[in-house]
C-alpha cells in the first residue's frame, strides 16, 4: 500500500496538491473495495455446502448460551448482578463472541492467505481487517438475539443503551490491535497462532462473560481489574440491561488500553508488512 | 522513465530461527559437529536497469536467476536489502492468474475479488462483467462455482479480468505458461493490444519467440546477477551460452575396461574452429577430429567409433571399420586417427564429441567409451533456423501457378 502511493505521487500532474489527494482517495478507494470484496467471500463461502447454512449464526451462540444457563447458572448458581441468568449470560456471550471471533480470526488472517500474499501486490491490513469485520457481522445477528430475548424475557431496554456504541468502539479498538501484532507475526512465527488459541482460553475465563466479577475475591480484585474487558463487560450490562452502576469514568483503562495496543498494532503491521511475501 | 532500477541487492532469510535454534546457537559448537546451513542468500547481486515508457521489457534467465524476484520488487510486495526502485504511473502484477479463486464461490463472485485484488473498482467491474466472461468464453459458466471448472478455465478467467486492466505499467510472470493454443493467441493479442496502447510492460518469460517479437530490450539474469542487457537477441544468444556453459559442465568420463582395451586414447583434436577450449564452427568450413592411440599390445584388426551428441541425444556415430580402417600396431606403437565433417550439417549449439574402442570388427560392445572427450559448437544465423540438424532450405513466394 505504501509502495502504491509512493507511485502514485510520482506520476506528472497539474499542482502537487491535487496529486496528493486523487493519490490519496484513489488509494483508499481501492483499500476500501478490496475490503469489501473479502468480506463478501468470507460471508459467502463461510456456510456454502454446510446442511443448515447461515443457521449456523444464531446456531453456535445458542448452544453457548445452553451451556452457559445449565452449567453456571443451575450448577454454580452464579450470580448475575440482579438480571434474569440467561440474559446476562447472553449478554456476554455476544461481546465475548466479537472479541474472540475477531483475534481468533484476524490473528491467522495473513497466515491462511500465503497463496495470495505471496504472489499479489495488494494492502495486506485488508486481511485482518475483513476478519473483524466478518466477526463483527456474526456478533450483530447473534445481537439481534439477544433483543428477541429480551423481549421473550420482558426486558426492556435501558435509556442509556446508546452507550453501547462507544463500547464496541473501544472493543473493536482493542480486537484490531491484537489482530493487527497477532498476523503480522504470526506470518514470521506460527508460535503466534497457538499463543492466541491458548491466550483466548484463558482470558474467556478471566473475564466476566458467564458470570459476575462480584464472585471475584476483594483480594485477587486489583489483579482481575487489570483485564480491561471486566469494566466494558459491566459497563455494557448497565447499559443495556441497567444491572449495576453505569460509570463511564471507568471505560478509562479500557479506552487506554485500545488506543495503546491499536498504534502499536499499525506500527507492527506497517514495519513487518513488506516481508510478507518472502516470508509467508 | 516508467521504471529505475539502480543497484538492486535482495537477500532472502533461509531458514527462520525458532526458540530451539536460538537456543542451540548459543550453546559452544563441537568441533565434530557440521557447519550450520546458510541462514540466507542473494537472489539478487546488483541489479540495474531502466525501462522506457511504452516499452515492452523482458526478463530471462533460468528458474532461480531471480527474476521473479526482480518482478516482485517492482511491484512493491518486497523491498530490496540495498539499492532502489522507483515506478512511475499505475502497476499491475499478472502472476499466479486465478490465485485467489475460491471454490466454493461463483465465477461471477470470484471475478469482483480477484478484480479487486489487481486494483478494478468494484463499478468497473460491473461494467466490464460481460467482456470479462466473453473473452474467457464461460458465459455460460458464470454462475456455477469456480470447483466445478477445470484448471484451464480458471486460467482463463484469470487471464481475462487481467486482461480488462487499464494499467499504466504492467509487470507479467510466465503468464502464458498454460492455457490451449487458440487462448494463448488471445493472450498475445491482447498483449499486442495493450503494447499499442502505450502501456509499459515487463514480461518474464522462457518463450524466447514471443519476447523476440514484443519486447523491445531484454535483460539476462543468471544467479542473481545481470549477464547481458540489450536487444532480445543478444540476450537469448547470451542465454544460450550461459545454458551451453551448465550443459558443458558435465565432466568428461572414461567408461569400460581400459585395462583390457588394446589401445589407449591418449588425446583428441578438434581441427578447423575457432577459439580454444570450446572451438567454434561455421557449419560451412566444416571439421576435422584427430585423435591419438597407442597400441598397449600387438594389435590388429581393433577400430574407433566417434559419437558426435547434444546433452543426451547421439546425433551421428560412425565406426572405422565400416569404411575399411582397422588398426594394426605393435605394442607401444603410436596411431593417429583423423575424421573429417564436411559440410558439418549442425544446428546452433553445443556438442560433445564421445570416443569409441571396438577389440575386432565384429565386437558389438565397445571395450572403452570416452565420454565427452571433445566440445564444439556451432553457431549459424537465424534464418537458417532451429532444431538438432541444419537442412539447407530458402523461402520465397511461389507464382500461383498450379504445379
Amino acid at each position: 500500500m505504501t509502495r502504491r502511493r509512493h507511485t502514485e505521487l510520482q506520476q506528472p500532474c497539474p499542482g502537487p496538491v491535487r496529486c496528493i489527494s486523487f493519490a490519496a482517495v484513489s488509494t483508499l478507494a481501492r483499500f476500501r473495495d478490496l475490503l469489501t470484496q473479502l468480506i463478501l467471500r468470507d460471508l459467502k463461502s463461510r456456510y456454502k455446502q454446510t446442511f443448515f447454512g447461515a443457521l449456523w449464526v444464531f446456531g453456535r451462540p445458542l448452544v453457548e448460551l445452553g451451556v452457559y444457563v445449565l452449567v453456571f447458572g443451575a450448577f454454580l448458581r452464579a450470580p448475575s448482578d440482579g438480571v434474569p441468568y440467561p440474559l446476562f449470560a447472553f449478554s456476554g456471550v455476544v461481546l465475548w463472541s466479537f472479541v474472540s471471533g475477531a483475534i481468533s480470526r484476524g490473528a491467522r488472517a495473513v497466515q491462511s492467505e500465503a497463496g495470495l500474499v505471496a504472489h499479489a501486490p495488494f494492502p495486506k491490513a485488508t486481511l485482518p481487517l475483513a476478519a473483524i469485520v466478518g466477526a463483527l457481522i456474526d456478533s450483530a445477528l447473534a445481537a439481534v438475539m439477544m433483543g428477541l430475548l429480551m423481549i421473550v424475557q420482558h426486558v426492556a431496554p435501558s435509556p442509556q443503551a446508546w452507550l453501547l456504541l462507544p463500547v464496541l468502539l473501544i472493543l473493536t479498538m482493542m480486537v484490531t490491535g491484537i489482530s493487527l501484532i497477532g498476523s503480522a507475526l504470526n506470518v514470521f512465527y506460527r508460535d503466534v497462532g497457538h499463543l492466541v488459541d491458548v491466550g483466548m482460553r484463558v482470558w474467556l475465563l478471566l473475564t466476566p462473560v458467564a458470570y459476575a466479577a462480584s464472585v471475584v475475591p476483594a483480594r485477587f480484585k486489583p489483579l482481575y481489574d487489570l483485564n480491561p474487558l471486566v469494566s466494558v463487560f459491566h459497563f455494557s450490562r448497565a447499559a443495556l440491561l441497567g444491572s449495576g452502576d453505569l460509570d463511564p469514568l471507568a471505560l478509562w483503562y479500557p479506552v487506554t488500553v485500545g488506543v495503546v495496543l491499536l498504534a502499536i498494532g499499525i506500527w507492527v503491521f506497517r514495519v513487518t508488512e513488506p516481508y510478507f511475501a518472502e516470508t509467508v | 522513465m516508467a521504471i529505475t532500477v539502480a543497484g538492486v541487492w535482495k537477500r532472502y532469510r533461509l531458514r527462520s530461527q525458532t526458540l530451539k535454534e536460538l537456543l542451540t546457537d548459543l550453546l559452544p559448537r563441537r568441533r565434530s559437529a557440521p557447519p550450520p546451513r546458510p541462514k540466507s542468500m542473494w537472489a539478487l547481486e546488483d541489479v540495474s536497469f531502466e525501462v522506457k515508457p511504452s516499452s515492452t521489457f523482458a526478463l530471462v534467465g533460468a528458474n532461480g536467476s531471480g527474476k521473479s524476484t526482480m518482478l516482485k520488487l517492482i511491484a512493491g510486495m518486497m523491498k530490496p536489502t540495498r539499492g532502489s526502485i522507483r515506478v512511475t504511473g499505475r502497476l499491475s502484477l499478472l502472476s499466479f492468474l486465478g490465485g485467489s479463486f475460491h471454490g466454493d464461490l461463483t465465477g461471477r463472485e470470484n471475478v469482483f475479488l480477484e478484480g479487486a485484488l489487481l486494483g478494478l473498482s468494484r463499478r468497473e467491474l460491473r461494467a466490464k462483467l460481460d467482456a470479462i466472461f466473453a473473452f474467457a468464453e464461460l458465459e455460460r459458466f458464470i454462475d456455477v462455482p469456480v470447483k466445478f471448472y477445470s484448471s484451464g478455465m480458471a486460467l482463463r478467467l484469470g487471464f481475462a479480468i487481467a486482461a480488462h486492466l487499464e494499467p499504466e505499467v504492467l509487470l507479467i510472470d510466465e503468464a502464458f505458461a498454460v492455457g490451449d493454443t487458440a487462448f494463448r493467441d488471445r493472450c498475445l493479442g491482447r498483449m499486442l493490444a495493450f503494447k499499442a496502447a502505450g502501456t509499459t510492460m515487463v514480461l518474464v518469460s522462457h518463450e524466447r519467440y514471443l519476447v523476440e517479437q514484443l519486447c523491445d530490450t531484454a535483460l539476462l539474469l543468471d544467479h542473481g546477477r545481470v549477464i547481458a542487457a540489450g536487444r532480445p537477441e543478444e540476450a537469448f544468444a547470451a542465454y544460450e551460452r550461459v545454458i551451453e556453459a551448465e550443459e558443458g559442465s558435465d565432466p568428461e568420463e572414461r567408461e569400460g575396461q581400459p585395462t583390457r582395451s588394446p589401445l589407449d586414447i591418449e588425446s583428441v583434436e578438434v581441427l578447423g574452429g575457432a577459439g580454444t577450449t570450446e572451438p567454434l564452427f561455421q557449419p560451412d568450413a566444416g571439421l576435422t577430429f584427430r585423435i591419438h592411440l597407442r597400441a598397449r599390445q600387438d594389435i590388429s584388426g581393433a577400430s574407433v567409433g566417434v559419437q558426435i551428441a547434444r546433452e543426451w541425444h547421439v546425433l551421428h556415430g560412425t565406426r572405422s571399420n565400416r569404411q575399411g580402417i582397422e588398426i594394426a600396431a605393435k605394442a607401444g606403437e603410436r596411431v593417429t586417427l583423423e575424421l573429417e565433417y564436411r559440410p558439418l550439417a549442425l544446428a546452433r549449439g553445443s556438442y560433445a564429441m564421445h570416443v569409441l574402442i571396438y577389440e575386432h570388427r565384429l565386437a558389438v560392445e565397445p571395450i572403452v567409451v570416452w565420454k565427452r572427450a571433445a566440445r564444439f559448437r556451432v553457431t549459424l544465423p537465424e534464418k537458417e533456423g532451429v532444431g538438432l540438424i541444419r537442412i539447407a532450405h530458402t523461402w520465397r513466394i511461389g507464382d500461383g501457378r498450379p504445379a
